[in-house]
């Protein structure tokens, strides 16, 4: 009776699954989990050592356990405790602002976990073999993929990933850039190849387009700096579950690894400028520009690599899929990325419109230790992202880039540069930037993109039948605003 | 001193008991053996838990109460005949009665004291009826006629209704909260670790004589227990006893067990020993716990008792493990019983039910939460001058490690 829980006749030997997408994710937490530890030897450097690194190591283990092993109840011992250090990690301060929180975390934690116990028990129904019949197996999927949506905080669940933000930052930055939301996403890729058999995958890609624009207008409404980033992750990561819905794996599980080391570096900053504001977290007190220009620098990177500009690497997975997206015939799932892209820009605006306003306040003494050791370490990655990909994946991806938006991008450049930042590291960063992309040199090859197209067509053709008449128009408009994208940030900028 | 009396006395009765009834026939399983373990591990926790301001330390007869009432559970265990079983179930009521008669300082110390006894002796006059005609009619009759005899509406309730007084099911549970309350801490550790149990260990011992009549009785019970589980996590949510809230966790527990034991398959059974093997190490500890919080606060309200992270980090650690460890998590044996009684619900096959399931399966959360949070955070904390911790904490990882070990060896 117990062997079927450990799906195994022999209970405590590791049977290991491996495969090219578990090595992406393998990868992305050993890289992650190495530069935050570095990270976090200079960000807690006093208050209760043993706590962080218990959590610290709870994240990587559960993480681990979910990556490598296969069958429901280890699956099971992976999720369970990923829930369990989440309410760790909000524990770690107590404070009365963070008692709401813990309830609702732990709330929709258990929910998931709760979903998942129903997966067990439906599992272990031996009278029927329910599982196995393929209404059982329809009810059994189904259940899967709402449990996934509570750990990946889409639409319905999504209350809790902003309320988790009052933890210790390195700990926020392993969370939302690997660990915790990438966990829902590993599990939508354990179970993609059934995922034709059911028909829920329009209530994924729906779930997910609205997660993607409702993220959007309500990061636009918050003042917390944690909290913006909060809602990025989110949108990212439903971005990258209606890619795979629609059967682009590999580009999104690329579009994974890059969000989390840009994610992970965006926190290390961020967090080191908390340090520096003494823990107030409202970002209209954040005042860039001042003798720290390494940080400013960094964090201005990491946002302009999120918004998906050209040359940065984000380009290369996610604006790939966006142009794909132009040669398809689906209308509405075009206008939708292109809405939640567009509402991505305005809170980038707002951030840098921030940076700008206030004046100067020096306290840069804190950081000048912290920065010699995590940016070395981050920029080195960076370099390298592209080249471990293509490497690993074996595929050449091939988005298009004119002349004009390079002419744009760099006067951009040049008046950020010349004008507000007097030190010359900046620069130097921005210039690392571009040196990266084209090292990488990704090969121009049209051909490639047709595979995607036809399946996104075929998706299409059941989908939005009556849209098929206003394609011709949509490579335009998606020129068009893609130029127009750097000038309206240049003008928002200058206001 | 309290220890060495306890075994003293338990070996003396072990010695006289297997010299004079040589008769008695013994009915031994893997849950009575697990049982008589926990005998064990309850004395020692007792032996920890009673230092501070309890006046008890010295007293003979507080001791020697609890002697006798452990030596009535040994027996009621073993025993075979079910007028001995009865009339030791019964016994097991009367020292705990004393003891809360005595030595507790609650004012409602009589009306809970009533309420043992009266709901106690609901059940006892039908099952000596049962007895009697048992004794009458097929003494040394083969078993099949045995449940012909007792496949008939009255007699199974006769069986049935003392049991679940005991285990208590939903609307006879009364008498655990108030004993809870009024109790002291080590009579509470025995009330939740092996008195609980007792119904439990009646229901297996008659489990042949069940079967026919059970099968009538299944849906009705796993409606009444389902909701009753619902209502009882609101009784929780509402009240400021740390006591009431953990009496009212093991009812919650109990609240599931019936119905399982009552499908008569053989995996029912086991998941019903799973559950209360579960049960017995989580709800021990807990109680230990807040035993000894109460020792150093003298108050049980979760508004004094808070705090507790900052003087030490006994409190917090283990409570949050065995709050979990009591909620399901999965290498430990609770998840398990989480696996197995949401598929039997679900092979029952009707909605409302698997709801009903999911909706207090996803808000015990919050008791345990409750617990947690409201002991180990909160608003300033006094330093209070603590026992000697540093025995138990090696003591309760024993016990974590032999929850987790426990599937394992079942499975070997």
């Amino acid at each position: 009776m117990f062997k079927l829980l450990y799906h195994s006749p022999r209970p405590m030997i590791i049977s290991l699954q491996v495969d090219e997408k578990i090595w992406l994710f393998l990868l992305m937490v050993f890289i992650v989990t190495r530069l935050v530890s570095l990270y976090g030897e200079l960000y807690i450097e006093h208050y209760n050592n043993y706590k962080f690194f218990f959590l610290f190591l709870s994240f990587f283990i559960s993480m681990l356990i979910l990556i490598l092993r296969e069958g429901m109840y280890a699956l099971a011992i992976g999720w369970e405790y990923l829930g369990l250090t989440s309410l760790f990690l909000i524990m770690f301060y107590p404070n009365k602002t963070s008692f709401f929180n813990r309830y609702l975390t732990s709330f929709f934690n258990r929910l998931g976990d709760v979903i998942f116990v129903l997966c067990i028990g439906f599992y272990l129904w031996e009278p029927c073999q329910s599982a196995y019949s393929s209404l059982g197996s329809h009810f059994l999927l189904v259940i899967i993929f709402i449990c996934a949506f509570t750990k990946r905080a889409q639409f319905p669940f999504s209350r809790w990933l902003p309320a988790a933000m009052s933890a210790p930052t390195p700990i926020s930055a392993m969370v939302h850039s690997s660990t915790l939301v990438t966990a829902g996403v590993l599990l939508y890729q354990k179970f993609s190849y059934f995922i034709d058999s059911i028909g829920i995958n329009l209530i994924i890609v729906a779930v997910s387009g609205a997660t993607f624009i409702i993220g959007g207008y309500l990061s636009n409404n918050e003042y917390d700096f944690k909290k913006i980033v909060a809602f990025s992750t989110i949108r990212q990561i439903s971005l990258v579950v209606l890619f795979c819905s629609l059967r682009l794996c590999f580009i999104s599980l690329c579009h994974i690894f890059f969000h989390a080391l840009f994610k992970t570096l965006l926190f290390c900053s961020a967090g080191a400028y908390l340090l520096v504001m003494i823990r107030r977290q409202n970002s209209s007190r954040f005042n860039f520009f001042s003798n720290r220009d390494i940080l400013v620098a960094t964090i201005i990177i990491r946002l302009y690599r999120i918004s998906g500009l050209p040359f940065s690497s984000s380009f290369y997975s996610k604006d790939l899929i966006l142009e794909a997206l132009t040669y398809s015939a689906s209308t509405r799932l075009f206008f939708m990325t292109l809405m939640g892209s567009a509402l991505t820009i305005f809170y980038r605006v707002k951030i840098f419109k921030y940076l700008y306003s206030i004046g100067k306040f020096s306290r840069a003494n804190t950081i000048k230790s912290l920065l010699i050791k995590f940016i070395g370490p981050f920029c080195l990655i960076t370099l390298a992202t592209g080249g471990i990909v293509k490497t690993l994946l074996e595929m050449e991806i091939c988005p298009l880039v004119t002349t004009m938006e390079v002419i744009f991008l760099c006067s951009l450049l040049f008046t950020l540069t010349l004008l507000k930042l007097k030190n010359k590291t900046s620069f130097i960063t921005f210039g690392v930037d571009i040196f990266t992309i084209k090292t990488i040199t990704f090969d121009r090859n049209l051909s490639q993109l047709t595979a995607p197209t036809q399946i996104l067509s075929s998706i299409d053709h059941f989908l939005f039948k009556p849209s098929i008449a206003v394609t011709p128009y949509k490579m335009e408009v998606w020129s068009l605003i893609k130029r127009c994208a750097p000038i309206l940030l240049f003008m928002l900028v200058r206001l | 001193m309290v220890s060495t009396t306890f075994f003293l006395s338990f070996t003396i009765f072990i010695i006289l008991k297997s010299s004079l009834c040589l008769r008695m026939r013994v009915y031994i399983n893997f849950f009575i053996l697990f049982l008589c373990l926990l005998v064990f591990l309850v004395l020692f926790l007792i032996k920890s838990s009673t230092i501070n301001h309890s006046n008890v330390s010295g007293d003979l007869v507080y001791s020697i109460s609890y002697s006798v009432l452990f030596s009535l559970l040994f027996v009621c265990f073993l025993s075979r005949r079910p007028l001995l079983f009865l009339i030791t179930l019964e016994l097991c009521v009367f020292p705990i009665l004393y003891v809360i008669f005595n030595y507790s300082k609650d004012q409602d110390k009589i009306s809970s004291s009533l309420f043992i006894f009266f709901i106690n002796i609901i059940g006892s006059i039908p099952f000596m009826l049962f007895c009697i005609l048992l004794r009458g009619s097929f003494y040394w009759v083969w078993i099949p006629d045995m449940v012909l005899f007792c496949s008939r509406p009255f007699i199974f309730l006769c069986i049935v209704l003392i049991l679940f007084c005991k285990l208590p099911l939903f609307l006879l549970h009364f008498w655990l909260t108030k004993a809870h309350v009024s109790a002291s801490g080590p009579s509470s550790i025995l009330l939740a670790s092996l008195i609980l149990k007792l119904g439990r260990v009646g229901l297996l011992k008659f489990s042949v004589l069940q079967i026919l009549y059970s099968f009538f009785f299944l849906g009705l019970l796993t409606c009444f227990s389902l909701v009753s589980c619902t209502l009882i996590l609101l009784m929780i949510i509402t009240s400021f006893d740390l006591k009431y809230l953990v009496a009212c966790s093991s009812i919650l527990h109990m609240a599931r067990t019936p119905f399982l034991s009552l499908s008569c398959s053989s995996e029912g059974v086991i998941r019903v020993l799973i559950i209360r093997v579960g049960h017995g190490v989580t709800s021990l500890v807990l109680f230990f716990i807040l035993t000894v919080l109460y020792e150093a606060r003298t108050s049980r309200s979760s508004d004094v008792v808070k705090s507790q992270e900052s003087p030490t980090s006994f409190f917090t650690k283990w409570i949050f493990t065995f709050a979990f460890l009591n909620l399901g998590i999965p290498p430990f044996l609770n998840f398990i019983r989480e696996c197995y009684s949401t598929s039997f619900v679900l092979c029952l096959g009707s909605l409302t039910l698997v709801f009903c399931l999911f909706f207090f399966m996803v808000f015990r959360i919050f008791f345990t939460l409750m617990l947690i949070l409201k002991i180990s955070l909160g608003g300033k904390s006094i330093s209070f001058d603590l026992m000697d911790l540093s025995n138990i904490g090696s003591y309760l990882k024993f016990l974590v490690l032999f929850i987790v070990l426990r599937p394992i060896l079942i499975n070997q």
